[in-house]
């Protein structure tokens, strides 16, 4: 069960990013850096989701494509996809989305539990850690989707890949 | 933070290992017909250091036996005492002691009792064989090792009892009365060891005895008396002068006078040192006598502080960086290029400057990474010498080119693969004597170990004389073993290729050092993930040769960069034959759907790379089907893979993609180019597996 975090905890601080028109949100402090789209170099057979990897100052680092994995089609045309530098369980991985927007401060109280999404959506309940409303939701209340990193990039299909490795 | 005295204790093993592995190796590369100096020194030295080392870092069981070998060797390096084939074999037992000591020493347990009897008896055999060998004929390794027969006219022992005798309920007296059955018994008790009566546990023994016994028992028998209360080395027994000898002063004034041994040993110890002599006598003043030890202790230190230790992470990182530098800089001359177009010769000049300074400190800091192969190599004398004995060959052991130098990290990972080539070629290759001689061979088998660098990349060859491989043989177990279709007769080469296969072994008896089958895949693995190859030459009766053919390093590799469809590739240069360009209609179909080509009257199978690495076609393409194809080899498979433009040639830092992404077949690993963009690079023996099977291609 992702975690409900309760009242009494301080702001924590995430960055937004954009998919598909919805709005996501992971902890600022994975957050290596944010790249303009790189030069992907394609790795032979590989699912749609992991792309390839690039050159980031040297180290060679694979990519995820977030549209692919949660099945949002492919980006639209002219769009600039930029790429999300993320440092998970000592691991350095790309994650490719549509547009990065802010950085928010989002008090405990201001994140709710996610709702019961069942089988509807291709993104699976068990990588949103909650959801929680833009504080600039006065105007518009644009809903924030919170992603649990770990889940994400330790989820079955990738750990298949890395088992692939041995 | 490390615990600061855990790093001083790893240095410790780590350079004790160094030290016993010096020893070990100077002892096998010994002609005792003409034993250099220096060898005896270097033995010495090393027993010396260990000794210093284990006292300081808190090993007394390590400190006491490496003192009491080097207080052997002492007399050796003096020159009072020959080297013996015997001597050199007690010795090399002494080396293993030393590491099973280190070995338990790593993992805070005391030794095991039975490397604690091996130890006493060991140094009994020690001091036999050093004083046996005072004037003769050295006995013949085999006798030395089965029984050491009784050099003299009897032995000297010393016997401390344990401390737990009486508690133990060990019956002394019948020690003496065993050993009396030997021969006639001198006896005098050593009471120093009993404390006065304040301190004196009556529970405890403290008695000790030097004993000399006349006898032509041998010293097995002797040794076997006192077989329950060896402890440590509480037992010492040494060969009394013979009868035809003139005894030492001491032992004659032991044996007719009844001095104690105690004493004598008590006086030999107060002997003065010829420094002390000297400057007593007046003949020399004590500084001139200082600044002679001085000068003794500066060559010593020297001999032994040529070189300085550094953790292999940070040449690591050294190496990673350097690497870098090469990238940035090649990013540079393509920057440069532009500018010297627009008419700027300077840039272009310094970076020649640049490109030049970066290429010496590339090779200067893999220097440093690289050792000469004669650490791998070093382990192999004792180890055929050991196989040899085992088998009951006779073996010839030959070593070329030790000074040849490879990456540190390929030194780590040959020593399993040579190990079992070694062991395969001793117990499969070599003959017995009796099938040598029938065959009009010389009845010694050799093995010749080689290594070399050729081409850019490093030989290591195990070659031996003896029955070679069997290709029908091969071929017969191959159709069994269903990895070949009955009926197709691949070359010899292809099918020597298949002794590398899981499972597969030719060996018709399954023996204690090789042939269970298992082995020879784990070999071409290995030496796989060297980002090497394996090439067999055989021929039947006359012995066969494993080449192992590496790449100078691990970090670098000379590449031929392709473009494939819209993406860009590398080829390891050293798995390329050639590249060509062929018309559409020199390409072949063979049942539908494989191609071959046909180069020089052979058939060489195609594979499209854009197909297999799923690259998808760019406009690349001629529309007459002319084709680009790069003709490579791997294991005595050749394929021409089919490419749509050779970019060019290049040197390539290598990138693990695996530490970062999944295993992808076909793919060995990944660098970055000049523009910054990362290119894959292609895993050839990987391709030719992934578009053939594993059965092996038909040409």
């Amino acid at each position: 069960m992702p975690t409900l975090q309760s009242g009494s905890q301080p702001a924590s601080q995430v960055l937004c990013f954009a998919l598909a028109g919805e709005s996501y949100g992971i902890p600022i402090l994975k957050v290596r850096e944010i790249q303009a789209e790189a030069a992907i170099t394609r790795i032979p057979k590989s699912p749609p989701y992991m792309p390839g990897v690039i050159n980031l100052r040297g180290a060679i680092v694979p990519i995820l494509d977030l549209r692919q994995r949660f099945g949002l089609g492919t980006p639209p045309e002219g769009g600039r996809p930029v790429i999300v530098i993320v440092e998970v369980q000592g691991r350095t991985l790309g994650m490719r989305v549509d547009a990065v927007s802010d950085v928010l401060d989002l008090e405990a109280s201001a994140i709710k539990a996610p709702p019961e999404l069942g089988a509807q959506g291709q993104l699976g309940r068990e990588f949103i850690s909650g959801l929680a409303t833009q504080s600039s939701a006065q105007e518009g209340g644009a809903m924030l989707i919170l992603l649990d990193l770990d889940r994400l990039l330790s989820d079955g299909d990738l750990l298949a890949l890395e088992a692939a490795a041995t | 933070m490390p615990d600061p005295m855990e790093q001083f204790r790893n240095a410790f093993f780590e350079e004790a290992v160094e030290l016993t592995d010096r020893m070990e190796a100077t002892l096998l590369a010994m002609d005792l017909q003409a034993v250099e100096p220096e060898d005896l020194h270097t033995l010495f030295r090393a027993a010396h250091s260990l000794k210093g080392n284990a006292g300081t870092f808190g090993f007394p069981a390590i400190a006491s036996f490496t003192h009491q070998l080097e207080s052997f060797l002492e007399p050796v390096r003096q020159g009072q005492r020959p080297l013996t084939p015997g001597l050199v074999e007690l010795l090399l037992q002494a080396v293993d002691l030393i590491r099973s000591h280190l070995h338990a020493a790593r993992h805070d347990e005391s030794l095991s009792a039975r490397d604690q009897a091996a130890q006493a008896l060991l140094l009994g055999r020690l001091e036999a064989e050093a004083d046996g060998a005072l004037e003769l004929p050295a006995p013949p390794r085999e006798a030395v090792q089965a029984a050491l027969p009784a050099s003299g006219a009897g032995f000297r022992i010393r016997f401390e009892a344990p401390g737990d005798a009486f508690r133990r309920g060990v019956n002394l007296e019948r020690l003496f009365r065993d050993l009396g059955r030997l021969g006639p018994v001198q006896a005098w008790p050593d009471l120093e060891r009993i404390p006065d009566l304040d301190h004196l546990d009556p529970e405890d023994c403290h008695l000790a005895w030097d004993l000399h016994l006349v006898t032509g028992a041998p010293r097995a028998d002797v040794a076997e008396v006192f077989e329950f209360v060896v402890e440590g080395d509480n037992l010492q027994i040494s060969p009394l002068t013979p009868e035809d000898q003139v005894p030492p002063l001491g032992e004659i004034l032991e044996h007719d006078e009844g001095i104690p041994p105690a004493d004598v040993r008590d006086a030999l110890a107060h002997q003065k040192h010829l420094g002390e002599i000297l400057v007593e006598t007046g003949k020399a003043r004590p500084e001139a006598v200082a600044r002679a030890l001085d000068q003794q202790q500066k060559r010593r230190n020297q001999a032994e502080a040529a070189t300085i230790r550094v953790a292999t992470e940070k040449v690591d990182r050294l190496v990673n960086l350097v690497g870098e530098l090469v990238i940035t800089q090649a990013m540079l001359a393509q920057a440069a290029q532009t500018s010297r177009e627009a008419g700027d010769e300077r840039l272009a000049s310094a970076l020649l400057q640049l490109d030049r300074q970066t290429r010496e400190l590339q090779e200067r800091v893999m220097g440093i990474r690289m050792v000469p192969v004669e650490m791998v190599f070093s382990r192999f004398p004792r180890m055929v010498h050991e196989l040899g004995k085992q088998m009951g060959k006779e073996l010839d052991l030959v070593l070329e080119g030790q000074a040849t130098e490879l990456d540190k990290t390929f030194i780590e990972m040959l020593v399993d693969p040579m190990t079992h080539l070694v062991r395969n070629a001793v117990d499969h290759g070599i003959e017995t004597r009796e099938e040598r001689i029938a065959a009009g061979k010389a009845p010694k088998g050799t093995i010749a170990l080689r290594a070399f660098s050729r081409g850019g990349n490093i030989h290591i060859e195990v070659k031996d004389d003896g029955r070679g491989l069997d290709p029908e043989r091969i071929l017969r177990k191959a159709v069994e073993r269903g990895l070949l279709q009955p009926g197709i007769r691949p070359s010899d080469e292809e099918l020597f290729g298949l002794i590398f296969e899981p499972g597969f072994s030719t060996a018709e008896r399954i023996s204690d050092v090789s042939g269970r089958g298992v082995g020879m895949d784990v070999v071409r693995q290995n030496i796989r993930s060297l980002g090497g190859r394996i090439e067999i030459a055989s021929r039947l009766g006359g012995g066969s040769t494993f080449s192992l053919i590496l790449p100078l390093t691990l970090a670098i590799l000379d590449g031929l960069i392709v473009r494939v469809g819209p993406e860009t590739f590398v080829f390891p240069l050293a798995s390329v034959l050639e590249s060509f360009q062929c018309r559409g209609d020199e390409i072949h179909t063979v049942k539908g759907d494989r191609e071959v080509i046909s180069l020089r009257g052979d058939f060489i199978p195609v594979v499209r790379l854009q197909r297999v690495l799923e690259t998808g076609s760019a406009e690349g393409s001629a529309p007459d089907g002319r084709a680009l194809m790069v003709l490579v080899e791997s294991e005595g498979r050749r394929a021409a893979m089919a490419v749509d433009e050779l970019l060019g040639q290049q040197q390539v830092v290598i990138k693990s993609l695996e530490a970062h992404y999944r295993r992808v077949e076909g793919i060995s690993g990944a660098t970055i180019l000049g523009d910054g963009r990362v290119a894959l690079i292609l895993d050839v023996p990987g391709l030719l597996r992934f578009d053939h099977g594993l059965a092996p291609a038909t040409p």
